[in-house]
């Protein structure tokens, strides 16, 4: 989709009132396109590889909190499992509605895909916590067990106004003030602005571990690599014995560390605890894809000994 | 540019330079407001032997996308000679391969190699550059990254979809 080509004025001629009407409403139409692209669809995957049915709840169910307004918009549960146990995602949250709960069944093969894909409209409301978890009918371990959650978020719903702009048209026959056609231009400016402000294109992704038992090892690191975004907020969350603590740090392209986010187990298996978010992460490097030199990535270590079930961060982006 | 605040005759310069102004701001707008979307695929000790579900992601993009980058990170625990391969295909429902329709029978993959150290190595293919493949992931399609490995496994390895949603372009 392109702008509309507005009528070019040339200078010794007398301005038809309705040629200035006709770049009114063109400018008009495309500030409303440019607006009407509120909607930003995203997705984020939950792997529950390695869980089981006798896991606790827990370990069986990750915890976001959007600080926007989302709606989920799909589910997809892909099950391989060589019991036939049915496997439910659900979700739940104080600001949840509209979520219907998605199955499958398991194959009674490792290696066989049971997929289950769902179309519906789930809202939640901003900075509301979101719990998706699943469980397992009857003895199992699935070989894989992964949810992608599609979403969409409204830009305009991320601390922008939505100023709109409808031109008031200048009169055939009348003589037009350039103060009418100033406000004209102020009112088309404010409109553009706030479609400038509205840059946000809120996302969600979740990185996770499940029983690392020692670190520093290479399968804590997650590579992350450079594309256009910019990580406004990050939490991690732990499912652990009391002893242990996760920390997670985000490295740059020079192995400087950016941030840090540590979160120590509740002394039992049984809470997740939450690290909050940290603010004032930078911008990705560029908003085009760098070389992998350029790349970030995401680093676990452990300390303390006890059982470390699950341990996650959630990031949130724009 | 900024607006010309307009008095007494007015110019047709001055018309122009107003009406393009904000025009231009709305076509900037829509391309410095996009950005995208990484889908990861982490396996630990990836190798031949891995059970296929433990390394397949499927997908279904809520919206058309474009594909910008498919990356790989592998990191091995010893000199042993072994592949790491990250592949993007379509399939329909029931799996089958429908790339040479969703995909234009493009082979969407990257791979790396590693013979010596176990150090974390990465990878990947770009598709920004004006000069690439241009690939669109279709709405309602589904699209399946999955990772394979030779004999010897590795440590781990992440694979990296990275895509930018088009509605968002002008």
């Amino acid at each position: 989709m392109k702008s509309r080509t507005l009528v070019q004025f040339t200078n010794a001629a007398n301005v038809n009132p309705s040629v200035i009407n006709e770049n009114l409403q063109g400018i008009a139409l495309d500030v409303a396109d440019a607006q009407a692209q509120r909607w930003c669809y995203s997705s984020f995957v939950l792997d529950f590889t390695g869980i089981s049915d006798t896991d606790n709840v827990n370990a069986r169910s990750f915890t976001i909190t959007p600080p926007w307004y989302i709606e989920i918009v799909g589910v997809e549960l892909q099950h391989y499992d060589s019991s036939s146990a049915v496997c439910t995602l659900s979700a739940s949250g104080s600001g949840l509605t509209g979520w219907s709960d998605v199955t499958t069944t398991g194959a009674a093969s490792a290696t066989t895909r049971v997929y289950s894909a769902a179309n519906f409209q789930a809202k939640n409301t901003a900075s509301s916590s979101l719990t998706f978890t699943a469980s397992l009918s009857a003895t199992s371990t699935p070989a894989a067990l992964r949810a992608v959650i599609h979403i969409r978020a409204d830009r305009f719903n991320a601390g922008n106004a939505l100023t709109t702009y409808s031109p008031t048209l200048v009169q055939s026959g009348a003589t037009t003030s350039a103060s009418a056609l100033n406000t004209e231009f102020t009112n088309i400016a404010s409109a553009v602005a706030a479609d400038t402000a509205a840059y946000r294109q809120p996302r969600i992704d979740v990185i996770c571990r499940r029983n690392a038992a020692t670190t520093p090892i290479e399968e804590c690191y997650f590579n992350d690599p450079a594309y256009g975004r910019r990580i406004e907020s990050w939490d991690a969350r732990i499912v652990a014995t009391a002893t242990v603590t996760a920390t997670w740090t985000y490295v740059d392209d020079g192995l400087s560390t950016v941030a840090t986010n540590a979160v120590t187990g509740s002394g039992t298996t049984s809470t997740a605890a939450n690290a909050g978010a940290t603010s004032g992460l930078p911008a990705f490097p560029g908003n085009a894809p760098a070389t992998p030199a350029n790349d970030y990535s995401f680093q676990l270590s452990r300390s303390g000994a006890g059982t470390l079930s699950l341990t996650y961060i959630v990031l949130y982006s724009c | 540019m900024a607006l010309v605040t307009l008095s007494g005759a007015i110019s047709a310069a001055d018309l122009n330079t107003n009406f393009a102004d904000k025009q231009s701001t709305i076509n900037t707008n829509a391309q410095s407001h996009a950005k995208d979307i990484a889908y990861r695929l982490q396996v630990l000790a990836l190798s031949s032997a891995t059970s296929v579900g433990a390394r397949t992601l499927d997908i279904t993009v809520a919206d058309d996308c474009e594909l910008r980058t498919l990356a790989l990170w592998v990191a091995s625990p010893d000199a042993t000679s072994r592949t790491a391969t990250a592949t993007l295909t379509a399939i329909d429902a029931t799996e089958a391969d429908i790339s040479d329709v969703y995909l234009l029978g493009q082979t969407v993959s990257v791979s790396k190699a590693m013979s010596s150290g176990t150090t974390g190595n990465a990878t990947r293919t770009d598709y920004t550059p004006t000069t690439s493949t241009k690939i669109v992931l279709i709405k309602g399609i589904t699209y399946r990254l999955q990772l394979s490995g030779t004999a010897s496994a590795f440590t781990a390895c992440v694979a990296t979809l990275v895509v930018r949603q088009i509605a968002r372009r002008r």
